[in-house]
Protein backbone atom coordinates (compact mmCIF):
# COMPACT_ATOMS: atom_id res chain seq x y z
CA UNK A 1 0.00 0.00 0.00
CA UNK A 2 1.52 2.98 -1.35
CA UNK A 3 -0.34 5.95 -0.16
CA UNK A 4 -2.90 6.40 2.34
CA UNK A 5 -5.58 7.33 -0.78
CA UNK A 6 -5.44 4.29 -2.05
CA UNK A 7 -6.20 1.45 0.25
CA UNK A 8 -9.56 4.03 0.45
CA UNK A 9 -10.06 3.74 -3.28
CA UNK A 10 -9.36 -0.23 -3.24
CA UNK A 11 -12.17 -0.27 -0.84
CA UNK A 12 -14.68 2.00 -2.95
CA UNK A 13 -13.96 -0.30 -5.53
CA UNK A 14 -14.20 -3.88 -3.62
CA UNK A 15 -17.51 -2.52 -1.83
CA UNK A 16 -19.30 -1.76 -5.17
CA UNK A 17 -18.60 -5.70 -6.12
CA UNK A 18 -20.15 -6.63 -3.36
CA UNK A 19 -23.33 -8.42 -3.60
CA UNK A 20 -25.47 -6.51 -1.08
CA UNK A 21 -27.70 -7.38 1.68
CA UNK A 22 -30.39 -5.35 3.78
CA UNK A 23 -28.29 -3.76 6.39
CA UNK A 24 -31.59 -3.23 8.40
CA UNK A 25 -31.77 -6.88 8.17
CA UNK A 26 -28.19 -6.93 9.18
CA UNK A 27 -28.30 -5.75 12.14
CA UNK A 28 -31.58 -7.09 13.59
CA UNK A 29 -30.42 -10.37 12.86
CA UNK A 30 -26.93 -9.55 15.05
CA UNK A 31 -29.40 -8.10 17.68
CA UNK A 32 -30.93 -11.24 18.11
CA UNK A 33 -28.03 -13.36 18.56
CA UNK A 34 -26.84 -10.76 21.15
CA UNK A 35 -30.52 -11.04 22.55
CA UNK A 36 -30.13 -14.69 23.07
CA UNK A 37 -26.41 -14.40 24.65
CA UNK A 38 -28.25 -12.18 27.35
CA UNK A 39 -30.47 -14.25 27.98
CA UNK A 40 -27.92 -17.02 28.18
CA UNK A 41 -25.40 -15.93 30.15
CA UNK A 42 -26.00 -14.38 33.17
CA UNK A 43 -22.73 -12.33 33.40
CA UNK A 44 -21.73 -9.51 30.07
CA UNK A 45 -17.90 -10.40 30.36
CA UNK A 46 -19.03 -14.10 29.40
CA UNK A 47 -21.24 -12.74 26.53
CA UNK A 48 -18.49 -10.81 25.57
CA UNK A 49 -16.08 -13.57 25.17
CA UNK A 50 -18.98 -15.59 22.95
CA UNK A 51 -19.03 -12.79 20.95
CA UNK A 52 -15.40 -12.70 20.97
CA UNK A 53 -15.54 -15.99 19.96
CA UNK A 54 -17.89 -16.11 17.58
CA UNK A 55 -16.58 -13.07 15.96
CA UNK A 56 -13.12 -14.98 15.10
CA UNK A 57 -14.71 -17.47 13.30
CA UNK A 58 -16.40 -15.16 10.84
CA UNK A 59 -12.83 -13.22 10.48
CA UNK A 60 -11.31 -16.29 9.44
CA UNK A 61 -13.80 -16.70 6.89
CA UNK A 62 -13.33 -12.62 5.96
CA UNK A 63 -9.88 -13.36 4.93
CA UNK A 64 -10.39 -15.77 2.25
CA UNK A 65 -13.66 -13.47 0.64
CA UNK A 66 -11.08 -10.46 0.96
CA UNK A 67 -8.35 -12.46 -0.53
CA UNK A 68 -10.31 -13.91 -3.17
CA UNK A 69 -12.18 -10.73 -4.31
CA UNK A 70 -9.24 -8.09 -3.40
CA UNK A 71 -7.23 -10.52 -5.84
CA UNK A 72 -10.38 -10.42 -9.08
CA UNK A 73 -10.70 -6.48 -7.94
CA UNK A 74 -7.67 -6.20 -9.83
CA UNK A 75 -5.35 -5.34 -6.76
CA UNK A 76 -3.21 -8.23 -6.91
CA UNK A 77 -0.96 -9.32 -4.19
CA UNK A 78 2.27 -7.73 -5.24
CA UNK A 79 1.00 -4.67 -2.90
CA UNK A 80 2.24 -6.50 0.47
CA UNK A 81 1.64 -4.99 4.06
CA UNK A 82 5.19 -3.63 4.50
CA UNK A 83 4.44 -2.42 8.21
CA UNK A 84 1.64 -3.11 10.90
CA UNK A 85 0.57 0.29 9.46
CA UNK A 86 0.15 -0.92 6.01
CA UNK A 87 -1.87 -3.57 7.68
CA UNK A 88 -3.75 -1.25 9.50
CA UNK A 89 -4.97 0.73 7.15
CA UNK A 90 -6.61 -2.57 4.70
CA UNK A 91 -7.84 -3.50 7.79
CA UNK A 92 -9.81 -0.31 8.15
CA UNK A 93 -10.21 0.88 4.83
CA UNK A 94 -10.65 -1.96 2.52
CA UNK A 95 -12.40 -4.76 5.30
CA UNK A 96 -14.35 -2.72 7.17
CA UNK A 97 -15.49 -0.99 3.71
CA UNK A 98 -15.61 -4.50 1.49
CA UNK A 99 -17.64 -5.64 4.11
CA UNK A 100 -20.36 -3.28 6.00
CA UNK A 101 -19.94 -0.38 3.44
CA UNK A 102 -18.64 1.54 5.97
CA UNK A 103 -15.11 3.39 6.12
CA UNK A 104 -13.23 3.40 9.42
CA UNK A 105 -10.54 5.66 10.29
CA UNK A 106 -7.01 4.84 11.75
CA UNK A 107 -4.95 6.46 13.80
CA UNK A 108 -3.24 6.80 17.57
CA UNK A 109 -0.34 4.68 16.71
CA UNK A 110 1.39 3.46 19.50
CA UNK A 111 5.27 4.68 20.26
CA UNK A 112 6.54 1.11 19.05
CA UNK A 113 4.68 1.31 16.27
CA UNK A 114 2.74 -2.01 17.97
CA UNK A 115 -1.00 -0.58 18.83
CA UNK A 116 -3.40 1.22 16.97
CA UNK A 117 -6.84 2.21 16.96
CA UNK A 118 -9.84 2.10 14.57
CA UNK A 119 -12.06 4.63 14.84
CA UNK A 120 -15.51 4.03 13.12
CA UNK A 121 -18.14 6.80 12.59
CA UNK A 122 -21.24 4.62 12.04
CA UNK A 123 -21.61 1.20 13.11
CA UNK A 124 -24.12 -1.10 11.64
CA UNK A 125 -24.59 -3.25 13.85
CA UNK A 126 -25.96 -1.25 16.22
CA UNK A 127 -28.83 0.52 14.26
CA UNK A 128 -31.02 0.08 16.58
CA UNK A 129 -29.85 -0.19 19.77
CA UNK A 130 -30.02 1.31 22.93
CA UNK A 131 -28.71 0.21 25.97
CA UNK A 132 -29.90 1.18 29.46
CA UNK A 133 -28.22 3.83 30.70
CA UNK A 134 -27.54 4.38 34.17
CA UNK A 135 -30.13 6.29 35.59
CA UNK A 136 -32.58 3.24 34.62
CA UNK A 137 -30.66 1.40 36.59
CA UNK A 138 -31.56 -2.11 37.32
CA UNK A 139 -29.56 -4.32 35.05
CA UNK A 140 -26.27 -2.36 35.70
CA UNK A 141 -24.97 -5.53 34.51
CA UNK A 142 -25.47 -4.95 31.24
CA UNK A 143 -23.53 -1.47 31.17
CA UNK A 144 -20.23 -4.16 31.26
CA UNK A 145 -21.75 -5.52 28.05
CA UNK A 146 -19.91 -4.64 25.02
CA UNK A 147 -22.37 -5.02 21.79
CA UNK A 148 -20.19 -4.95 19.07
CA UNK A 149 -17.41 -7.27 20.07
CA UNK A 150 -17.92 -9.36 17.64
CA UNK A 151 -15.89 -6.63 15.83
CA UNK A 152 -12.68 -7.49 18.09
CA UNK A 153 -13.31 -11.14 17.28
CA UNK A 154 -13.49 -10.81 13.41
CA UNK A 155 -10.32 -8.46 13.33
CA UNK A 156 -8.34 -11.07 16.00
CA UNK A 157 -9.57 -13.95 13.41
CA UNK A 158 -8.78 -12.34 10.42
CA UNK A 159 -4.83 -11.00 11.20
CA UNK A 160 -4.63 -14.33 12.45
CA UNK A 161 -5.30 -15.82 9.15
CA UNK A 162 -2.10 -13.83 8.22
CA UNK A 163 0.43 -14.53 10.57
CA UNK A 164 -1.06 -11.90 13.04
CA UNK A 165 -1.50 -12.07 16.13
CA UNK A 166 -3.40 -9.49 18.02
CA UNK A 167 -5.27 -8.87 20.71
CA UNK A 168 -8.47 -6.32 20.11
CA UNK A 169 -10.49 -3.96 22.72
CA UNK A 170 -13.13 -2.08 22.14
CA UNK A 171 -12.52 1.19 24.23
CA UNK A 172 -14.73 3.95 23.06
CA UNK A 173 -18.83 3.35 21.92
CA UNK A 174 -21.34 4.94 20.85
CA UNK A 175 -23.63 3.01 22.51
CA UNK A 176 -21.68 4.23 25.67
CA UNK A 177 -22.82 7.85 25.41
CA UNK A 178 -19.28 8.33 23.34
CA UNK A 179 -18.78 10.44 20.23
CA UNK A 180 -17.75 7.30 18.15
CA UNK A 181 -16.43 3.93 17.98
CA UNK A 182 -12.73 3.28 18.65
CA UNK A 183 -11.31 -0.62 18.75
CA UNK A 184 -8.02 -0.62 20.02
CA UNK A 185 -5.73 -3.47 18.17
CA UNK A 186 -2.40 -4.58 19.91
CA UNK A 187 -0.01 -6.51 17.97
CA UNK A 188 1.18 -9.55 20.28
CA UNK A 189 3.31 -11.76 18.06
CA UNK A 190 4.52 -12.20 14.02
CA UNK A 191 3.17 -15.86 13.84
CA UNK A 192 5.67 -18.19 11.56
CA UNK A 193 4.28 -20.13 9.30
CA UNK A 194 3.18 -23.55 11.12
CA UNK A 195 2.37 -25.71 8.51
CA UNK A 196 5.87 -25.66 6.59
CA UNK A 197 7.69 -27.54 8.55
CA UNK A 198 5.33 -30.62 8.98
CA UNK A 199 5.27 -31.11 5.00
CA UNK A 200 9.15 -30.65 4.33
CA UNK A 201 9.94 -34.11 4.56
CA UNK A 202 9.52 -35.28 1.16
CA UNK B 1 -47.59 -29.67 5.70
CA UNK B 2 -48.58 -32.39 3.70
CA UNK B 3 -52.32 -33.00 5.54
CA UNK B 4 -53.71 -30.23 4.05
CA UNK B 5 -52.66 -31.56 0.19
CA UNK B 6 -56.44 -32.49 -1.01
CA UNK B 7 -57.69 -28.83 -1.29
CA UNK B 8 -54.22 -27.69 -2.77
CA UNK B 9 -53.43 -30.54 -5.17
CA UNK B 10 -56.73 -30.58 -6.95
CA UNK B 11 -56.46 -28.07 -9.43
CA UNK B 12 -60.14 -26.71 -9.40
CA UNK B 13 -59.19 -25.69 -5.66
CA UNK B 14 -56.11 -23.49 -6.62
CA UNK B 15 -56.27 -20.04 -8.15
CA UNK B 16 -52.69 -19.83 -9.37
CA UNK B 17 -52.04 -15.98 -8.54
CA UNK B 18 -50.77 -14.08 -11.02
CA UNK B 19 -47.45 -15.10 -10.75
CA UNK B 20 -45.60 -12.19 -9.61
CA UNK B 21 -41.54 -12.52 -10.48
CA UNK B 22 -40.13 -10.22 -12.86
CA UNK B 23 -43.21 -7.92 -14.25
CA UNK B 24 -43.76 -6.43 -10.85
CA UNK B 25 -40.05 -6.24 -9.86
CA UNK B 26 -39.63 -2.39 -10.94
CA UNK B 27 -42.75 -1.28 -9.43
CA UNK B 28 -41.84 -2.61 -5.69
CA UNK B 29 -37.78 -1.82 -6.21
CA UNK B 30 -38.49 2.13 -6.18
CA UNK B 31 -41.43 1.86 -3.44
CA UNK B 32 -38.57 0.49 -1.12
CA UNK B 33 -36.21 2.91 -1.83
CA UNK B 34 -38.28 5.91 -1.78
CA UNK B 35 -39.25 4.35 1.92
CA UNK B 36 -35.77 4.39 2.49
CA UNK B 37 -35.13 7.86 1.59
CA UNK B 38 -38.08 8.90 4.27
CA UNK B 39 -36.13 8.16 7.31
CA UNK B 40 -32.76 8.82 6.49
CA UNK B 41 -31.45 9.55 10.09
CA UNK B 42 -32.89 6.55 11.03
CA UNK B 43 -30.95 4.29 8.69
CA UNK B 44 -27.28 3.93 8.52
CA UNK B 45 -25.54 6.10 6.21
CA UNK B 46 -25.31 2.58 3.65
CA UNK B 47 -28.42 1.08 3.94
CA UNK B 48 -26.70 -2.16 2.30
CA UNK B 49 -24.09 -4.60 4.10
CA UNK B 50 -21.97 -6.80 2.33
CA UNK B 51 -24.04 -10.29 1.60
CA UNK B 52 -20.73 -12.53 2.37
CA UNK B 53 -21.00 -10.46 5.94
CA UNK B 54 -24.41 -11.11 6.35
CA UNK B 55 -24.00 -14.86 5.73
CA UNK B 56 -21.12 -15.85 7.93
CA UNK B 57 -23.22 -13.93 10.67
CA UNK B 58 -25.97 -16.01 10.15
CA UNK B 59 -24.40 -19.51 9.64
CA UNK B 60 -21.89 -18.96 13.00
CA UNK B 61 -25.54 -17.69 14.40
CA UNK B 62 -26.60 -21.17 13.67
CA UNK B 63 -23.01 -22.84 14.68
CA UNK B 64 -23.13 -21.11 17.93
CA UNK B 65 -26.92 -21.83 18.83
CA UNK B 66 -26.10 -25.84 18.54
CA UNK B 67 -22.93 -25.34 20.31
CA UNK B 68 -24.61 -23.40 23.38
CA UNK B 69 -27.70 -26.64 22.97
CA UNK B 70 -25.09 -29.18 22.94
CA UNK B 71 -23.62 -27.64 26.21
CA UNK B 72 -27.19 -27.48 28.07
CA UNK B 73 -27.73 -30.47 26.97
CA UNK B 74 -23.98 -31.57 28.73
CA UNK B 75 -24.92 -30.32 31.57
CA UNK B 76 -28.06 -31.71 32.13
CA UNK B 77 -26.86 -35.06 31.58
CA UNK B 78 -24.45 -34.22 34.28
CA UNK B 79 -27.09 -33.17 36.49
CA UNK B 80 -28.91 -36.23 35.44
CA UNK B 81 -26.09 -38.32 36.68
CA UNK B 82 -25.45 -37.05 39.82
CA UNK B 83 -28.79 -36.88 41.26
CA UNK B 84 -29.80 -40.70 40.07
CA UNK B 85 -26.93 -42.26 38.83
CA UNK B 86 -26.26 -46.13 37.97
CA UNK B 87 -29.88 -46.80 36.84
CA UNK B 88 -29.55 -45.26 33.85
CA UNK B 89 -26.60 -47.23 32.97
CA UNK B 90 -27.81 -50.17 30.04
CA UNK B 91 -29.86 -47.55 28.49
CA UNK B 92 -27.62 -44.81 27.87
CA UNK B 93 -26.61 -45.04 24.46
CA UNK B 94 -30.60 -44.59 23.26
CA UNK B 95 -30.72 -42.43 26.08
CA UNK B 96 -27.67 -40.12 24.19
CA UNK B 97 -29.40 -40.62 20.70
CA UNK B 98 -32.55 -38.98 21.89
CA UNK B 99 -30.38 -36.35 23.85
CA UNK B 100 -29.28 -35.57 20.43
CA UNK B 101 -32.54 -35.31 18.68
CA UNK B 102 -33.67 -33.22 21.88
CA UNK B 103 -31.03 -30.94 21.49
CA UNK B 104 -31.51 -30.34 17.66
CA UNK B 105 -34.94 -29.72 18.02
CA UNK B 106 -34.33 -27.29 20.63
CA UNK B 107 -31.68 -25.55 18.71
CA UNK B 108 -34.11 -25.46 15.68
CA UNK B 109 -36.98 -24.20 17.65
CA UNK B 110 -34.38 -21.61 18.82
CA UNK B 111 -32.85 -20.25 15.23
CA UNK B 112 -36.56 -20.65 14.26
CA UNK B 113 -37.56 -17.84 16.84
CA UNK B 114 -34.74 -15.74 16.42
CA UNK B 115 -36.31 -15.64 12.62
CA UNK B 116 -39.16 -14.58 14.27
CA UNK B 117 -37.99 -11.54 15.99
CA UNK B 118 -36.22 -10.67 13.00
CA UNK B 119 -38.85 -10.79 10.85
CA UNK B 120 -41.40 -9.34 13.09
CA UNK B 121 -39.27 -6.07 13.46
CA UNK B 122 -38.05 -6.29 9.79
CA UNK B 123 -41.39 -6.19 8.61
CA UNK B 124 -42.64 -3.58 10.78
CA UNK B 125 -40.06 -1.26 9.74
CA UNK B 126 -41.35 -2.13 5.73
CA UNK B 127 -44.53 -1.90 6.47
CA UNK B 128 -44.31 1.40 8.65
CA UNK B 129 -44.74 3.85 5.88
CA UNK B 130 -47.37 1.71 4.00
CA UNK B 131 -50.91 2.48 3.63
CA UNK B 132 -52.26 -0.54 5.40
CA UNK B 133 -53.50 -3.53 4.19
CA UNK B 134 -56.86 -4.13 2.69
CA UNK B 135 -59.12 -1.82 0.89
CA UNK B 136 -59.47 1.11 2.99
CA UNK B 137 -58.40 -0.20 6.28
CA UNK B 138 -58.79 2.53 8.68
CA UNK B 139 -55.11 3.79 9.36
CA UNK B 140 -54.75 5.72 12.36
CA UNK B 141 -50.75 6.04 11.86
CA UNK B 142 -50.33 7.11 8.12
CA UNK B 143 -49.99 10.59 7.04
CA UNK B 144 -53.50 11.55 6.29
CA UNK B 145 -54.73 9.22 9.36
CA UNK B 146 -56.93 10.72 11.45
CA UNK B 147 -59.27 12.07 8.85
CA UNK B 148 -59.74 8.85 7.12
CA UNK B 149 -60.41 6.66 10.32
CA UNK B 150 -63.23 9.23 11.23
CA UNK B 151 -64.83 8.75 8.07
CA UNK B 152 -64.22 4.93 8.18
CA UNK B 153 -65.96 4.32 11.24
CA UNK B 154 -69.03 4.46 9.56
CA UNK B 155 -68.21 3.02 6.72
CA UNK B 156 -67.75 -0.57 5.40
CA UNK B 157 -63.97 -1.24 6.99
CA UNK B 158 -64.29 -4.21 8.45
CA UNK B 159 -61.64 -6.02 7.31
CA UNK B 160 -59.32 -4.75 10.57
CA UNK B 161 -55.95 -4.95 10.17
CA UNK B 162 -54.04 -3.91 12.74
CA UNK B 163 -50.27 -3.28 12.39
CA UNK B 164 -49.46 -4.55 16.03
CA UNK B 165 -50.12 -8.36 15.02
CA UNK B 166 -51.64 -10.64 18.11
CA UNK B 167 -54.89 -8.98 17.72
CA UNK B 168 -58.32 -10.80 17.77
CA UNK B 169 -59.44 -9.51 14.68
CA UNK B 170 -60.58 -11.58 12.17
CA UNK B 171 -58.95 -10.91 8.70
CA UNK B 172 -60.97 -11.84 5.37
CA UNK B 173 -59.41 -14.15 3.28
CA UNK B 174 -58.28 -11.18 0.61
CA UNK B 175 -56.71 -9.03 3.13
CA UNK B 176 -54.45 -12.50 3.94
CA UNK B 177 -53.84 -12.63 0.82
CA UNK B 178 -52.92 -9.15 0.35
CA UNK B 179 -50.69 -9.62 3.13
CA UNK B 180 -48.85 -12.47 1.99
CA UNK B 181 -48.14 -11.37 -1.00
CA UNK B 182 -46.36 -8.04 0.64
CA UNK B 183 -44.09 -11.03 2.49
CA UNK B 184 -43.63 -12.07 -0.87
CA UNK B 185 -42.73 -9.39 -2.93
CA UNK B 186 -41.78 -6.59 -0.43
CA UNK B 187 -40.26 -8.71 2.23
CA UNK B 188 -38.64 -10.92 0.31
CA UNK B 189 -36.89 -8.81 -2.00
CA UNK B 190 -35.68 -6.82 1.14
CA UNK B 191 -34.09 -10.05 2.68
CA UNK B 192 -33.17 -11.97 -0.96
CA UNK B 193 -33.22 -9.26 -3.29
CA UNK B 194 -35.69 -11.36 -5.16
CA UNK B 195 -39.39 -11.93 -5.06
CA UNK B 196 -40.68 -15.49 -4.41
CA UNK B 197 -40.95 -17.38 -7.71
CA UNK B 198 -44.40 -18.81 -6.69
CA UNK B 199 -47.43 -18.52 -4.27
CA UNK B 200 -50.18 -20.78 -4.50
CA UNK B 201 -53.37 -20.37 -2.12
CA UNK B 202 -56.38 -22.35 -1.19
CA UNK B 203 -58.06 -18.99 0.05
CA UNK B 204 -58.23 -20.77 3.22
CA UNK B 205 -55.58 -19.80 5.02
CA UNK B 206 -53.48 -22.58 2.89
CA UNK B 207 -50.87 -20.53 1.49
CA UNK B 208 -47.75 -22.33 -0.52
CA UNK B 209 -44.58 -20.41 -1.33
CA UNK B 210 -41.87 -21.35 -3.79
CA UNK B 211 -38.65 -20.02 -3.97
CA UNK B 212 -36.55 -21.75 -6.55
CA UNK B 213 -33.35 -20.47 -5.43
CA UNK B 214 -32.85 -19.36 -1.88
CA UNK B 215 -29.90 -17.81 -1.65
CA UNK B 216 -28.45 -19.33 2.24
CA UNK B 217 -28.83 -22.58 0.50
CA UNK B 218 -27.57 -22.21 -2.84
CA UNK B 219 -23.67 -23.47 -1.99
CA UNK B 220 -25.28 -26.83 -0.74
CA UNK B 221 -23.79 -30.29 -2.59
CA UNK B 222 -26.90 -31.89 -3.78
CA UNK B 223 -27.56 -35.13 -3.24
CA UNK B 224 -26.33 -35.61 0.02
CA UNK B 225 -27.61 -36.30 2.98
CA UNK B 226 -25.09 -34.36 4.96
CA UNK B 227 -25.96 -31.00 2.59
CA UNK B 228 -30.04 -31.56 3.51
CA UNK B 229 -29.47 -31.92 7.41
CA UNK B 230 -27.74 -28.39 6.76
CA UNK B 231 -29.87 -27.56 4.87
CA UNK B 232 -32.62 -27.95 7.23
CA UNK B 233 -31.52 -26.35 10.47
CA UNK B 234 -30.53 -23.54 7.70
CA UNK B 235 -34.27 -23.34 7.03
CA UNK B 236 -36.05 -22.65 10.05
CA UNK B 237 -34.21 -19.35 10.39
CA UNK B 238 -36.37 -18.01 7.18
CA UNK B 239 -39.33 -19.94 8.41
CA UNK B 240 -39.41 -18.16 11.68
CA UNK B 241 -39.04 -14.80 9.12
CA UNK B 242 -42.05 -15.56 7.75
CA UNK B 243 -44.46 -16.11 10.43
CA UNK B 244 -42.58 -13.44 12.25
CA UNK B 245 -43.65 -11.17 9.17
CA UNK B 246 -46.98 -12.73 9.01
CA UNK B 247 -47.58 -11.98 13.29
CA UNK B 248 -46.36 -8.31 12.72
CA UNK B 249 -49.51 -7.71 9.54
CA UNK B 250 -52.19 -9.24 11.54
CA UNK B 251 -51.77 -12.67 10.92
CA UNK B 252 -50.45 -14.25 14.27
CA UNK B 253 -50.54 -17.94 15.02
CA UNK B 254 -49.81 -18.80 11.69
CA UNK B 255 -47.76 -22.70 10.92
CA UNK B 256 -45.12 -22.32 9.04
CA UNK B 257 -43.15 -25.25 7.90
CA UNK B 258 -40.55 -25.74 4.87
CA UNK B 259 -39.52 -28.68 2.21
CA UNK B 260 -37.24 -29.41 -0.80
CA UNK B 261 -38.43 -29.25 -4.10
CA UNK B 262 -36.40 -32.21 -5.20
CA UNK B 263 -35.00 -31.23 -8.49
CA UNK B 264 -31.77 -33.17 -8.09
CA UNK B 265 -30.04 -30.03 -9.16
CA UNK B 266 -29.76 -27.85 -6.24
CA UNK B 267 -30.72 -27.58 -2.41
CA UNK B 268 -31.74 -24.61 -3.31
CA UNK B 269 -35.30 -25.23 -4.11
CA UNK B 270 -37.63 -24.92 -1.97
CA UNK B 271 -41.23 -23.87 -0.27
CA UNK B 272 -42.39 -22.88 2.62
CA UNK B 273 -46.28 -23.96 3.50
CA UNK B 274 -48.18 -21.65 5.69
CA UNK B 275 -51.19 -22.54 7.83
CA UNK B 276 -52.92 -19.46 9.11
CA UNK B 277 -55.89 -20.22 11.89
Amino acid sequence: MSSKSSAAQSGQALWTKMPKANAELFALTYGSLVTELVRDYEDPIEVNAQLDRIGHSIGVRCVDEFLSKADVAGMGMTTQCQSLRDTAEVVAKMGFKMFLGVQAEVGGFSQDQKSFSIYLQDNPLSTFVELPGDEQGGSDDLRRLKYSNVYCGVIRGALEQVNLKVECNIVRDTLKGDDLNEIRVELKEVLTDGAGDDYKEE
Amino acid sequence: MATTAPPLSSPAGIAPLPPNPTPNRPSSAPNTSSSNQVFPAQGPPSDHVSEPAYEFLLSEIIQWVERDEKRVALEAKRVQQMAGDKQTEEGSTTEDDAAAVMAAERSAARIERMGYDVGYRLCERLAQHRPLLGPGSPSPESGDGFGSVGGAAGGNNNPLVMGGGGHHTVMDPKTQLEAVKFLCKEFWTEVFRKQIDKLQTNHRGVFVLKDLELKWLRRLPPDEESARVGAIRILAFPCGLIRGALACLGLSGAVVSCDFLADGKSMASCSFNIKVK
